[in-house]
């Protein structure tokens, strides 16, 4: 607990200190933050490239922004906003989807285990690991963010639903729908 | 001419007054919202309209779909504050979640979400007209279709409204 | 006992540790006597797990510096470069006349906001200069009251228009998101009912 309070001690000081334009204060923000702010643009795009493109994006407009930053809310909760609104336009405005015609298709289709092969386990690890990828794209942004958001970077409802900004009950309800709808589509690509 | 100011002035405080305690008001009073759920099953099958439909629902039915049947399965209403939300059970193993989240005018704004079980059918997010109707159709229910009609309003809770009493149990009719 | 539909909810948030007390009670008793709801609280572990070990995140190697350099090519907000012009002024000139020049516009916005007052004991014809102002800022006041007036009779004339459907009638339902399992989804909206419609057909 102690160290807790040491630490919002510090960060409070810190953002203090970028404000005024100090960037070796704003660095330690940075480096502080950089993986969860990843780790929440990643939850939305779903893509490693963009999400470091706008989890950088992300930590210029905060120091842009320091001053309108108020302390009453957490620092953290306030970078995560800023990267899920930044990551959820950058969805709808470029919207990805990878669909594979013709050699690729061909390709990729060689490349599926023969089951009495020694590497069988690891393939099926990896074609599992697909099966989940696939099944996170048929979701829409908002519902892959929350099932992310809790499961993967185990934000709580409560920092979820300020992230998100939108209510608790949403964030029950978004997750009960996800959940729902991960488990029918890869009961369905498993029976495919 | 010194009078135009101050009565410039006085009328501004007044503004400024009500429009604070209007805020406090509603900050005090969260809007509620109503939400009435009827199932009806429609089919062809001769058997008239169901009477307690009522003559506005008959009309509407008829005027958007061509079954000769329409019978009233289940009636539910319950009201909530926005961000909760309100579980409707509805025929066929189906279940309604309506989670008003805002009044914005006259305009509710609201998710809903449609299941079979545990399996998700459908999401939606809308605005709906305060005292407006949406149908959810097409699942079929015994000999005909499920039609789902979902009306919601709002009103001013003011004082000594339901606000103030307890709105619903947590299971049953229940929110979150 | 609580349904498994009014358990269904609850679920997840179970798993999370989300609920009140009383509520992880209850799915907590419905669990003990419930295979269905187990094995779907199991299939919501497992989808937690699978989740945990397939995300990958990306390599952060750099990525601090790579946000200094954005930063350190940012342009310099207008407020901070005028802020910086006046400093460099107020180190050339002599403080005192800066601070001169500070308490003049003081002066001047004392003098604009008790214009009413000064008026009483200025000269007649500069008062009749004062009195001028606030006369025309009363008649455009007016003017405006009048176009508030209008605007009812307008709204009025729209609404008929609207009974009688000249005018392209308001949506009662506008749907800013809709997803469905089934592939075909049919929406319409019928004006003279107030309804819109969401058909759901079910999969043969």
């Amino acid at each position: 607990m102690r160290n807790q309070s040491r630490q919002d001690g510090d960060e409070a000081e810190l953002i203090e200190r970028a404000t005024k334009g100090e960037s070796d204060a704003f660095a330690v923000l940075v480096e502080r933050y950089q993986r969860r702010v990843v780790g929440v643009a990643m939850a939305v795009v779903h893509n490693q490239d963009d999400a470091v493109e706008l989890a950088q994006e992300t930590f210029v407009r905060a120091f842009e922004n320091l001053s309108k930053f108020e302390s009453r809310s957490s620092f953290s909760t306030w970078l995560y906003r800023i990267a899920a609104n930044l990551a959820i336009d950058f969805w709808r405005r470029e919207g990805r989807h990878v669909v594979l015609h013709g050699e690729d298709a061909d390709n990729e289709l060689k490349r599926m285990p023969s089951p009495q092969g020694d590497s069988y386990k690891s393939a099926a690890r990896s074609e599992l690991s697909e099966r989940i990828k696939q099944a996170l794209e048929e979701l829409t942004p908002e519902h892959r963010a929350v099932i992310l958001l809790r499961e993967v970077e185990g934000l709580s409802y409560d920092e979820i639903s300020e992230t998100l900004q939108c209510p608790r009950g949403t964030v029950m309800s978004r997750l009960h729908y996800a959940r729902g709808r991960l488990r029918v589509i890869l009961k369905d690509l498993g029976e495919s | 001419m010194t009078s135009t100011h101050r009565t410039l002035t006085v009328l501004l405080a007044v503004l400024f007054a009500v429009s604070a305690h209007g805020s406090a008001e509603a900050q005090n009073h969260p809007r509620l919202v109503e939400v009435r759920v009827d199932s009806v099953v429609a089919s062809d099958t001769n058997g008239g309209v169901d009477v307690r439909l009522g003559h506005p629902m008959t009309r509407r039915l008829q005027g958007l779909f061509n079954y000769n049947t329409y019978r009233l399965v289940s009636h539910q209403n319950n009201h909530t504050k926005c961000g909760d939300i309100l579980e409707f059970t509805l025929p066929g193993g189906r279940i309604l979640h309506v989670q008003p989240r805002a009044v914005d005018g006259d305009m509710i704004v609201m998710e809903l979400n449609l299941f079979d079980g545990a399996r998700p059918m459908m999401t939606t997010d809308l605005k709906l007209r305060n005292n407006g109707i949406l149908m959810i159709g097409g699942p079929r229910y015994e000999q005909g279709m499920l039609i789902i009609s979902i009306g919601a309003s709002s009103a001013d809770p003011g004082p000594g409204s339901l606000n103030d009493r307890q709105v619903a149990s947590p299971l049953g009719s229940r929110t979150h | 006992m609580a349904e498994c539909s009014e358990i269904g909810l609850l679920l997840g948030a179970f798993e999370d540790a989300e609920l009140e007390p009383h509520e992880m009670q209850d799915v907590a008793y419905h669990l003990a006597r419930c295979d269905a709801c187990t094995s779907l609280l199991g299939d919501y572990a497992s989808i937690g797990r699978e989740l945990r070990s397939t995300v990958e995140l990306p390599s952060l190697v750099g990525f601090a510096q790579s946000v200094q350099k954005r930063i350190d090519n940012l342009p310099v907000p207008m407020g901070r470069r005028v802020g910086r012009w006046f400093g460099r002024l107020g180190e050339q000139l002599n403080s005192g006349l800066a601070m001169g020049t500070a308490m003049a516009a003081v002066a001047a916005l004392t003098v604009l906001v008790l214009t009413p007052y000064l008026r009483r004991s200025l000269s007649p014809s500069l008062g009749q200069a004062l009195v001028k102002a606030p006369a025309v800022a009363s008649q455009q006041l007016a003017a405006a009251a009048r176009d508030v007036e209008a605007a009812p009779a307008a709204i009025a004339v729209a609404a008929n228009a609207a009974d009688s459907g000249e005018l392209a009638s308001d949506s009662h339902a506008v749907i800013s998101k809709l997803e469905a399992e089934m592939p075909s989804v049919a929406v319409w909206t019928e004006p003279r009912s107030d309804t819109t419609v969401i058909w759901l057909p079910d999969q043969q």
